[in-house]
């Protein structure tokens, strides 16, 4: 019997967080011009800054001693302490998440220096790029900083404490919870670069973006408007990383790596891109494409014996490349084009001038 | 005290040797094209499984297996840049959409590897070609695939540098400062971009061969030295070839040389070599992001296809 | 305008088609044919099958593959009903990818024992979800004492930890006299961990390690050897004679032959003797002649479990070669008797249900005897604690390469007798 509910919980737990990762992209190359090829730095940081502070949290605000918390007797402690204290389980998870997005933050404001410093755009994609593999190196061999290889594991669903609650103790129930706090911050991310593009901030991006020695002749602060645009991706991506973190229990350098940022620019340029419904449209295909085909194969396998797997777990990555390439040649701006910005101005301007609302085909 | 001095050398050379062969490929296509080609690394994984399938026929046969690794390599190359590059191109789309689509190639060629290769049962394997150390310096072996290696690396420089002045080679550097006033001076450019994509793939394909008796085969070869190869290529200022034999040296010595001494006077262990290329990607990006070769109107021509990324 | 909405609307629609025609087959398949109530088990095998261990995880799913179908034979061949099925998810190396996989899995025709993964990195990644929805996992090879948790439904009947492995090195190692060891080990929580425990032992008798790690799944380490070699050269510079100077290579598969291509060209590596492994006893190791005549030089002696004695060991290392062409990939029988576990254990509960599985796995695990040559016997933690090891060496005979019999290590007793050198 096919688990319906398991599906689309899993389904729309990954696609909210590759959702908010796209979104994040987007405004930072989509509208700010700046291309990261390092998107997972900030995802994997948010990520592991979540982790650390996590496991230590849990024991501090319960009284206990600090200890090593790449031990298992640790592991299992913080456990144990989220599936029976609520209010500790959540302060831990609240802290961590503000933290997160902060160190987002303040690693977008050190990102945007190369930006400000090297003469060609695409430079301060390859800095971001060979950064990230810096970080996976970094965090992956050196057992203070994330508990080398193995990651840091413990990290428990925040909602766990409500199986023992419930009647029917079912693991459903902290699933169901938290898949719906990962898609309101999907839907606060997007308004968020809603409002923000739909804006005259999102109007000087564009034209920082388009022609930057033009925007700085007419007395626009290039720097500061480019430093900006990467702070605010990069908290999101933090915050992706903390959703993430916490959803799959362990931070593990293994999930992001450069292949990863490759699969997010695939969604944004899918989606179209400088188009925030786009990006959303982006993540939702691809995380369509991965999780159907991975529950299609596993379907077949099980309902017809004898089938040959290897084909189908390769095929999915020739599919995926297949299609990109398809997509480039014969629509290289994605399903979604970039639309007007629709700023409350302008908003009122076409509504006094009888046009449709929201129109969208331009460009 | 520095008798790892001598040996370290001799591997530095031998690997800044291979750093060449299988970066120039790239460098000559970031001139001709402008396009920087994730899925170069793949042309090498190709070469290196030619030179398996060849030797487990013809064992130990080098000049065959290298010719072999040269021709399928470069015709894969033509054919990636037929299907896939020529249509981007031609509708001149921007550079990213370039590096997305070799990363959606170099993706396809790795996986259609995998599958060829799960099915031949050659997921990982070794080509039969004996590794034999021809004379020693001061503990280190010189074994004849270090001399082959050196050997073609030497040449490749020389014949690619005597190349400029070949028809050929000059149709190319006129394609690499100007297509269009290349195309209206009657050059016939179709067929210059061809010959460049046999030798690009060609070339990488032979460093892949050249890899393989040392290095055991799998399908992700090539993807394992992507970022290295950028890094040496980057180093060069993209472009000139001087610059990318001088990135090699730099490469096939930081890699080796300097991570000895740093392993033998400062005890830093040597998991952390792959760091070495990246944190040197970094600093010359940041000091001096045209590296130490860029000619003129190649780097003008490289803005123009930036230009055309902003004004979409 | 109407591309946008088109290409969306047929999105949703083939995605609710195929998920109706998958609903509609599982309802299909679950109507009993009409001559006889076949009663089908599925397990999951999770696996990387790309990435850089997809020999590995293809040989591990090969074998499960090969003792469901022995286990189908047999049970046709009595008219018994029941029958197995395997279903394959590839991981992609990533704890993320082993969710995925897992998750799937359940989704779809709710799995309660899966075999793999196979590193302990992605048995972290799908650990929460199978201890909430009551799915057995049995990693075959994933030995991290990071996984060492009570009550959870990890269970590993296969490899023994690493501790047992490292001791019988340590003392095989001092059995040789040897008094200066140069141990190169891969950057992985596996051979760290062996790395760490032999070493400790041998230095409490005084022998000197210099220990080298390795990054994993990089093309070439000829730094690495040549390191191991100049640390060889000062050993012998300061007066140390070549018997009691060894090496130890913790690492396999690709890199190990890329190193002993490089060693065997060197002066000093190629006249000491050297320690390893059982992850060395590997068919694409012995059938390339420059890396096993270097083996053979240089006496590698591995630590290696006793299965190749057991009948069962032979004939699952027979029955594979001739179902697939090739010898298997060491650690391979693990993952076949993980299997066998599993099947037996749904067999002994009459039920395919997590809940009731992972209480009654330790029980068939600790009364059955498999191709791993061992006895099981699974401690609080679920880990085997039973660990054999033969101590061998490789020679030449003839034109082909052979690991032969020069000892045993018994984990109970914790000693190591060689009889012979």
């Amino acid at each position: 019997m096919v688990d319906i509910v398991g599906f689309c919980l899993s389904f729309v737990s990954f696609f909210g967080i590759y959702a908010i990762l796209t979104l994040s992209l987007n405004l930072e190359y989509g509208f700010g011009g700046q291309p990261n090829f390092g998107q997972a730095l900030f995802y994997g940081m948010g990520a592991f800054v979540t982790a650390i502070l996590t496991s230590n949290l849990l024991l501090i605000l319960t009284h206990q001693h600090l200890e090593n918390i790449c031990t298992i007797s640790s592991l299992v402690e913080r456990e144990t302490i989220a599936t029976s204290n609520p209010s500790v389980t959540l302060l831990a998870w609240a802290i961590s998440g503000i933290t997160s997005i902060v160190v987002g933050a303040i690693l977008g404001f050190i990102a945007s220096y190369p930006a400000l410093r090297v003469k060609e755009e695409w430079y301060l994609a390859m800095v971001l790029l060979v950064a990230a593999q810096i970080f996976v190196i970094v965090f992956r061999y050196n057992t203070r900083l994330g508990c080398g290889f193995d990651g840091i594991a413990g990290i428990s669903n925040p909602f766990s404490w409500l199986v023992s609650l419930t009647p029917i103790n079912s693991p459903v129930i902290p699933n169901l919870v938290y898949s719906a706090i990962i898609l309101l911050f999907t839907y606060l991310c997007f308004v968020l670069t809603e409002r923000l593009t739909n804006s005259p901030f999102g109007r000087l991006l564009k034209s920082v973006r388009d022609d930057w020695l033009a925007s700085s002749t007419l007395g626009k602060n290039v720097n500061k408007i480019r430093t900006q645009v990467m702070i605010i991706g990069s908290s999101m991506a933090s915050l992706a990383g903390w959703l993430y973190v916490y959803y799959i229990g362990v931070a593990n350098t293994e999930d992001y790596t450069s292949t990863f940022t490759f699969s997010i620019w695939v969604m944004m340029i899918l989606g179209g891109f400088a188009n925030n419904r786009g990006a959303v449209v982006g993540a939702f295909f691809i995380t369509a494409l991965d999780r159907f085909t991975l529950i299609g194969s596993t379907l077949l396998q099980a309902y017809f014996p004898g089938f040959n797997p290897n084909i189908i777990s390769y095929s999915k990555y020739l599919l995926e490349s297949l299609l990109l390439l398809l997509l480039l040649v014969f629509r290289p701006k994605g399903i979604m084009k970039e639309g007007v910005i629709l700023t409350p101005a302008y908003r009122l301007f076409s509504l006094r001038m009888g046009e449709k609302k929201n129109e969208r085909n331009y460009s | 005290m520095l008798n790892w001095l001598l040996g370290s050398i001799v591997r530095s050379i031998f690997e800044s040797g291979i750093f060449l062969m299988v970066s120039i490929g790239l460098t000559l296509t970031l001139a001709v094209v402008k396009l920087p080609n994730f899925a170069h690394a793949e042309f090498i994984t190709i070469g290196a499984y030619t030179t398996l399938i060849v030797t487990q026929f013809l064992p130990n046969n080098l000049p065959f297996a290298l010719i072999a690794s040269f021709l399928i390599s470069g015709l894969i190359a033509i054919v990636v840049h037929q299907l896939a590059y020529k249509p981007l191109i031609k509708r001149r789309s921007s550079l990213y959409i370039l590096v997305l689509a070799s990363f959606a190639v170099a993706q396809f060629l790795r996986y259609t590897v995998f599958i060829l290769a799960s099915i031949g049962g050659m997921l990982s394997a070794h080509p039969l070609i004996n590794v034999v150390p021809v004379l020693y310096i001061a503990g280190q072996a010189l074994t004849n695939i270090y001399l082959l290696t050196l050997l073609l690396a030497i040449l490749s420089a020389v014949f690619l540098f005597f190349f400029k002045f070949t028809l050929i080679g000059k149709s190319m550097r006129a394609i690499s400062s100007n297509q269009a006033l290349a195309q209206l001076s009657g050059i016939n450019t179709e067929r210059a971009i061809n010959v460049m994509w046999i030798l690009a793939g060609g070339l990488a394909g032979v460093g892949g061969s050249m890899l393989s008796p040392y290095v055991t085969v799998t399908p992700a070869l090539g993807f394992n030295l992507l970022l290295e190869i950028f890094a040496v290529v980057i180093f060069g200022g993209l472009t000139s070839f001087i610059g990318t034999i001088l990135g090699s040296l730099i490469m096939g010595f930081a890699e080796n040389s300097l991570m000895d001494f740093l392993n033998i006077y400062f005890s830093v262990p040597y998991t952390y070599t792959p760091l070495i290329p990246f944190s040197l990607i970094i600093i010359v990006l940041l000091i001096k992001p045209t590296g130490f070769g860029l000619s003129y109107s190649v780097s003008r021509a490289l803005k123009q296809r930036l230009i055309r990324t902003q004004s979409r | 305008m109407a591309f946008p909405r088109v290409a969306i609307a047929l999105l949703i629609i083939g995605l609710i088609v195929g998920v109706g025609i998958g609903f509609g087959a599982s309802l299909a398949f679950q109507r009993p044919s009409s001559t006889q109530k076949t009663v089908t088990y599925t397990i999951g095998v999770i696996m990387p099958l790309s990435g850089t261990l997809a020999s590995f995880g293809t040989s591990f799913v090969n074998s499960v593959k090969l003792a469901v179908n022995e286990m189908n034979a047999n049970l046709s061949a009595i008219g018994s009903p029941i029958r197995f099925n395997v279903v394959v998810a590839d991981d992609g190396g990533t704890p993320a990818g082993a969710l995925s996989a897992l998750q799937s899995m359940y989704q779809s025709y709710s799995v309660q024992v899966v075999i793999g993964p196979l590193t302990s990195a992605e048995v972290l990644g799908l650990r929460d979800y199978a201890d909430a929805n009551h799915i057995v996992i049995l990693p075959p090879a994933a030995t991290a004492t990071s996984l060492r948790i009570a009550n959870d439904y990890v269970l590993r009947p296969g490899q023994p930890g690493d501790q047992f492995e490292g001791s019988a090195l340590a003392q095989t190692i001092l059995q040789f006299g040897e008094k200066y060891v140069v141990y190169i080990y891969r950057g992985d929580t596996s051979e760290i961990g062996t790395y760490n425990i032999t070493s400790g032992i041998l230095k409490q008798h005084g022998v000197s390690v210099i220990g080298i790690e390795y990054t994993p799944a990089q093309s070439d380490y000829s730094n690495i050897v040549a390191s191991a070699s100049s640390d060889v050269a000062n050993f012998l510079s300061n007066g140390a004679s070549k018997s009691q100077i060894a090496v130890v290579l913790g690492g396999y598969g690709t890199e190990a032959a890329n190193m002993f291509v490089h060693a065997s060209t060197d002066q000093y590596l190629t006249q000491v003797r050297w320690f390893g492994i059982e992850a060395l006893n590997d068919i694409s190791l012995l059938s390339d002649a420059q890396v096993a005549s270097f083996m053979a030089k240089v006496n590698l002696t591995i630590t290696a479990p006793e299965f190749k004695t057991s009948p069962q060991g032979i004939n699952f290392v027979k029955a594979y070669t001739q179902a697939y062409g090739s010898p298997p990939e060491p650690y391979s029988n693990y993952a076949y008797d993980n299997a066998w576990i599993a099947m037996l254990s749904i067999l002994v509960a009459g039920t395919y249900n997590g809940q009731v599985l992972v209480k009654i796995v330790p029980l068939v695990a600790d009364h059955y005897f498999g191709a791993s040559g061992t006895g099981i016997y699974l401690d609080q933690y679920g880990d085997q604690t039973i660990a054999y090891y033969s101590i061998e060496k490789l020679v030449k005979i003839g034109q082909t390469y052979n690991f032969t019999i020069i000892g045993e290590y018994n984990g109970g007793t914790n000693q190591v007798s060689l009889t012979s050198k």
